[in-house]
């Protein structure tokens, strides 16, 4: 069977462990998806070509750019953003590394950084330097020059495998 | 920068894709998106429709075959290679090469289907098949063909697939020794040139020789010159040297705003030098 | 009156519990848990999305916009073209208030001209923004093409065409001055030393691009404009003056903002279409700048072409100096600070830098090209001012054969305060000793044989310095000392509450420079208390307290100014109240630690909570005649610039086979007095360095010879990535400023203003062997190869 053409597809999908569903444009990114449909704005748009990075989220424990990948074909994935990694009483080991080692400023890079960080610690637990610049060379920072970014996750891994 | 819109299907198998692909001409394959939605959202793409492969079912292994080929599954992504343990016993050097595509954060979701498909002249995937003179298997409703890795790469951004056909798998041949060098100005960019060759993996002179080159030329294409340079000896200095030059003669090179032709060629030719080198230094 | 500028200078003794440490930042919790308000992410009931068609032509003739077919698409709310909006406003003037500066009037949409790549040429409004560009596309635009004028240089030739119709010759500034005897110096130097340096073209890139939001209510005629900007209360002043909407009735706001860099401190069209465009439709109007905008029209900057030339005897003492700073200045100019604060400031400031040159002369001027209008980004001026002079001062150490340390150490002021030629009296500062600090710090001798180590296995290190001074905290008096008549004011209110807790509203915005903290820290020690203990809210309404914006260096000794004078009132109340608890004069309490103690007893002291208890609720301990309340709202404006000063030096090496640099070390002195809080300081150093970085080797917006810009993506403007960055050694001269606060100076900027050229200098200083030099930044990979001759046609 080949369906009609349309331009709208209903799509679901589990965002931080809450399912959300809703009939959207098929062109509506990923990213969009999770600003609007899902309310949660942590997921930055910086340059919608998949440059900057500020949009990556975790789309079944793999690190995606949200500006290159339309919410339809995400329907029925597991996705997590940066609303989820905080517990809702305090913020967990990664963020709090980088509170401790400014690794932040305006903090518009920030949400797409942490992501990135948390799927490398998940795939890497113990991951070098060399490793951590690799996967932070996906990302652009214009405020920090990233070394505090590098040693916020190099303290975050110091720390042992929980990140919680 | 927002994409047109367009009607989006997901094929559940590849007679349901290209039974797709038949019904609109516009259509076009995603699997992994990461080159074609950059370019619909800058509205440089208008497909009428996106045929989403991404959930057919047989398409994302990866296997040795009993005589050692390597037999990827289109909507296999750069990741699963890199990390692959198959990979790295069969095709040492592969897995290097596979980290010079772009950033973790899109290996993980681009597939080696999608990059062949592309044809990007500056992407890895094109320039490794070429160099290890694989073939991609396409399929249509009707029918299944192997397209050598010599007869794929047709023009700019242009392969020999069929506008309803599907590239399903992508084989590499066994015991080859892999070179490959990419300069790139910062980690995750294109190429400002890239070259692989491989020769096979036996004690002495360098066997059937294959050099294949991407980035600072229009089509990845093989440096057949350049090839024939090395075809049989052993890779020292002098025999690379004539390879290069070999190779900045015979290619049509060329430039843009980040490299004139001249830097191109002198980069080309450094790297063709390189692999030479290092093919020579396994001997 | 008698409202004396020592009022907004003299500091009481305050103890510094909380200056001085890096006290973490305030703000991170809510931006790394995705609770950053940004503007993209407000939404507002009803909304409607813009997008803006723009002009792919450089020049041409604007024959004709057809906007049918776009009217009538679906979800379309409104289309407007140049003439629709010059019904309600005519344009947008800019210039800077110096001399020799021609405005221009931008009009909101083009009307008969298209004058770059990228100016606005229709306003689309719909239910969506990619309802928008679907309509944008259907927009049909007819033209005649009209000569690009896209060389600075050849723009200023006689029978140029006009890049402008409004700018005759293409000069949007030209102007000059000359102190002493210049001519004479350079007739009977010993040695005349003479080149120019251009700097490229950059975009600031800040990672949230702009963005305004604009809802007008027509009932109650109020309008509020949500902008993402470095300077509201200016935007809300020339929203009023254009639309002639009454400024008590306008509110604009300042959400979370995502880096600004100078970027966000103009006023844009879009600032005022959007308002106009809600007024049309009853409806608030949302437009999200898209990338490509941004690198295309937003504020392009830096470019200039600095020829500078000096005069040196016989001693190699620099006599005289002659500089010549032509910017590049685009097709309009964008208020506030325009195509000339550039090439001004590059010539007419500071020039002469640290040296002791008095006998200069100077011009300074800015072309009309047919490319996007140029404004402000950090080191506005000064980058490309300090990057020619250090690179020019590099070459003439060279020539007379001196140590880029010696020759500079020999040229340095050495004796403070000291007048310049301007007339400007620097006071503060350690010049010579930020020479001699980084000399040590780099290990120069050791470095020179390591240097030759490598070179003889076919390695190319270079070292370069850069040394600067850095006029601060932009001020009245900052901006007359050098000939800006610009007026600068900021106000703060300081409340403390009954419980002892502190609430600090200030007029300037924050765009992630942890402003908050800095702040909070500052009026902790004023008020006696923790920086955990005080709120700051950083200009994000107009409606609160009035401020001049967060541009220039200025935010931390703004701050501290303003809510030093506002926390003052409420210190003296505190310890008179506390002096009555404690039966002793208010000379022998300090308030520090939460608590009022009284000096040398450990034992007798009563908790600043409980002394905010009894100003509000126990009028037994008021002294006679109390005020009561705990609140104070006073402006600021410092009395005279800042000097801030350092010197960097890169260690690079340039690969002769790729020709690619990699800085390994960036070594940093910096003296921006007080360090109010270390890791936001070197925060600052580190990305201001690594921006300067960007524009020494990575960073260009390019022009063809059409006019047309090759660069509108982020894969093709290339901004610094993780793997490129140097390691950072960064050192602190700490020379309190007597004019400021608490001693701080100003430090944003310093970094992006010195950095391009220690990487230059060391790029050179690494290829010093093959006899080469070069003079422009960015320094590409292909400059590198054909410099050294690996590259030829």
């Amino acid at each position: 069977m080949i369906a009609m053409p349309s331009h709208t597809a209903t799509v679901a999908m589990e965002v931080n462990d809450t399912t959300v569903a809703a009939a959207v444009e098929t062109r509506t990114s990923l990213a969009e998806f999770l600003r609007v449909q899902a309310g949660l704005t942590g997921t930055k748009l910086g340059c919608e070509h998949g440059v900057c990075g500020a949009c990556t989220v975790l789309v079944d424990d793999e690190p995606t750019r949200g500006c290159l990948v339309f919410a339809a074909q995400v329907d029925g994935k597991k996705v997590r953003t940066v609303e989820g990694l905080a517990d809702g009483r305090a913020l967990n080991r990664l963020q709090q590394a980088f509170h401790e080692n400014f690794g932040l400023q305006c903090g518009f890079c920030t949400g797409g950084i942490l992501m990135s960080m948390t799927s490398l610690m998940e795939k890497e637990p113990n991951p070098s330097r060399e490793q951590i610049v690799e996967w932070l060379s996906g990302h652009l920072c214009r405020c920090t020059g990233y070394e505090t970014i590098i040693n916020a996750v190099l303290a975050a891994v110091a720390g042992g495998e929980d990140l919680r | 920068m927002k994409s047109a819109p367009f009607a989006y299907a997901r094929a559940h198998s590849v007679e349901e894709a290209c039974a797709m692909l038949e019904s609109d001409e516009d259509a076009k394959i995603v699997a992994g998106g990461q080159s074609l939605v950059p370019m619909m959202n800058l509205r440089l793409a208008y497909p009428s429709r996106l045929v989403d492969v991404s959930a057919i079912p047989g398409l994302s292994g990866i296997e040795s075959g009993s005589d050692g080929t390597l037999r990827i599954g289109a909507l296999v992504t750069h990741a699963q290679v890199e990390h692959s343990s198959t990979v790295a016993e069969v095709a040492p050097g592969l897995q290097e090469a596979v980290q010079h595509i772009a950033h973790p954060q899109i290996r993980s979701r681009g597939t080696i289907g999608g990059s062949l498909c592309h044809a990007d002249a500056a992407a890895e995937w094109p320039v490794l098949l070429l160099a290890y003179g694989g073939s991609v298997t396409v399929q249509d409703r009707s029918a299944t063909r192997v397209i050598l890795a010599d007869d794929l790469f047709q023009g700019v951004f242009a392969t020999a697939l069929r506008p309803t056909e599907l590239l399903t798998r992508v084989d590499l041949p066994a015991g080859r020794r892999l070179a490959f060098r990419e300069i790139e100005r910062r980690m995750g960019d294109y190429g400002l040139a890239l070259v692989a060759a491989t020769c096979d993996d036996i004690e002495g002179p360098l066997q059937n020789v294959r050099i294949a080159v991407g980035g600072a030329v229009g089509v990845t294409v093989r440096a057949s010159a350049a090839e024939a340079a090395v075809e049989g000896k052993r890779g020292d200095p002098a025999v690379a040297s004539e390879a290069a030059e070999a190779a900045v003669r015979e290619l049509r090179i060329i430039g843009d705003a980040n490299g004139s032709l001249a830097y191109r060629r002198h980069i080309v030719h450094g790297l063709v030098e390189q692999v030479v080198l290092t093919l020579g230094a396994a001997q | 009156m008698t409202w004396q500028t020592s009022s907004h200078r003299s500091t009481p003794m305050v103890a510094a519990r909380s200056v001085g440490r890096s006290v973490l930042r305030s703000e991170d919790p809510r931006l790394l848990s995705g609770g950053g308000r940004y503007l993209a992410d407000l939404s507002l009931p009803r909304e409607l999305h813009a997008a803006l068609l723009r002009s792919n032509e450089a020049h041409s003739r604007l024959l004709a916009v057809d906007v049918s077919e776009a009217q009538a698409l679906p979800g379309v709310h409104l289309v407007w073209t140049g003439a629709d909006v010059a019904t309600f406003c005519q344009g947008i003037e800019g210039a800077l208030a110096v001399d020799g500066c021609i405005a221009t009037v931008m009009p909101l949409l083009a009307r008969d001209t298209l004058h770059y790549v990228g100016e606005p040429i229709a306003l689309v409004v719909a239910d969506s923004r990619a309802i928008a560009e679907d309509a944008m596309e259907l927009i049909s635009v007819t033209t005649e093409p009209l000569p690009p004028v896209t060389d600075p240089n050849a723009a200023l030739e006689a029978g140029s065409p006009l890049a402008n119709e409004q700018l005759a010759g293409n000069v949007g500034l030209r102007g000059g001055a000359s102190f002493g005897p210049v001519d004479e110096c350079f007739a009977v130097a010993h040695r005349v030393v003479e080149e120019t340096y251009h700097t490229g073209r950059l975009s600031p890139t800040p990672m949230e691009t702009r963005g305004v939001i604009a809802s007008y209510d027509w009932a109650s005629q109020e309008l509020k404009l949500w902008t993402s900007t470095q300077m509201p209360h200016l935007i809300r002043y020339f929203v009023t003056a254009y639309l002639g909407i009454q400024e008590n009735l306008v509110e604009v706001l300042t959400p979370d903002t995502g880096g600004g860099f100078g970027q966000k401190a103009h006023l844009f069209v879009e600032e005022l279409l959007m308002p106009l465009a809600s007024r049309e439709l009853n409806r608030p109007v949302k437009w999200v700048e898209d990338r490509r905008e941004n690198l295309m029209v937003a504020g392009q900057a830096h470019e200039q072409f600095i020829t500078i030339a000096l005069a040196l005897d016989s001693d190699n003492h620099i006599t005289a100096m002659r500089t010549r700073a032509l910017g590049d200045g685009g097709a309009f100019h964008q208020p506030p600070w325009s195509m000339a604060v550039e090439p001004w400031c590059a010539a007419a400031v500071t020039p002469q830098g640290v040296y002791n040159v008095k006998t200069l002369e100077y011009t300074y001027e800015a072309a009309a090209t047919n490319k996007a209008p140029v404004g402000a980004y950090r080191g506005v001026g000064y980058m490309a001012g300090t990057y020619a002079r250090e690179a020019i001062i590099d070459e003439a150490a060279r020539a007379v054969g001196m140590s880029p340390f010696d020759f500079r150490r020999l040229n340095v002021v050495k004796q403070l305060p000291w007048v310049n030629g301007q007339g400007v009296t620097y006071d503060e500062g350690s010049w010579l000793e930020s020479i001699d600090r980084l000399e040590q710090m780099v290990g120069y001798e050791e470095f020179r044989e390591r240097q030759l180590a490598a070179r003889a296995e076919g390695r190319y290190l270079g070292l370069g310095i850069s040394v600067f001074v850095e006029s601060t905290g932009e001020s009245t008096a900052m901006g007359k000392a050098h000939g800006l008549p610009d007026v600068y004011h900021d106000t703060a209110t300081v409340r403390m509450d009954p419980n002892g807790t502190v609430t600090v509203t200030l007029g300037l915005t924050t765009q992630g420079q942890g402003n908050r903290t800095t702040a909070a820290q500052v009026a902790a020690d004023m008020m006696g208390v923790r920086p955990e203990d005080v709120t700051v809210i950083a200009g994000d309404s107009t409606r609160h307290t009035y401020g001049s914006g967060t541009v220039a260096s200025r935010g931390a000794i703004i701050a501290a100014g303003a809510i030093g004078r506002a926390a003052g009132p409420l210190r003296d109340k505190l310890l008179a109240v506390a002096a009555n608890m404690l039966e002793i004069s208010t000379d022998d309490i300090e308030l520090a630690d939460g608590r009022a103690s009284v000096r040398g007893d450990s034992e007798a002291s009563v908790s600043i909570a409980d002394v905010a208890t009894s100003v509000y609720f126990d009028d037994s301990v008021w002294p006679e005649g109390f005020d009561p309340g705990l609140e104070a709202t006073f402006a600021y404006d410092a009395g005279r610039p800042m000097f801030s000063n350092g010197a960097q030096a890169a260690l690079v090496e340039v690969d002769p086979f790729t020709g690619f640099v990699t800085v390994d070390t960036m070594y940093v002195i910096e003296d921006c007095g007080t360090v109010i809080n270390p890791g936001i300081v070197d925060g600052q150093i580190r990305g201001g360095a690594v921006q300067g970085i960007g524009a020494a080797l990575f960073e260009q917006l390019l022009y063809d010879d059409a006019g047309q810009l090759t660069t509108t993506t982020l894969m093709d403007y290339h901004l610094p990535t993780a793997d490129v960055i140097p390691v950072f050694k960064i050192e602190h001269l700490q020379t309190p400023s007597s004019h400021t606060w608490n001693g701080a100076k100003g430090m944003g900027e310093s970094a992006m203003i010195a950095a391009p050229a220690a990487v230059l200098n060391a790029v050179n200083d690494a290829i010093a062997p093959f006899g080469a030099i070069l003079r422009d930044i960015p320094i590409t990979p292909e400059d590198v190869l054909r410099a050294i001759g690996q590259v030829t046609d």
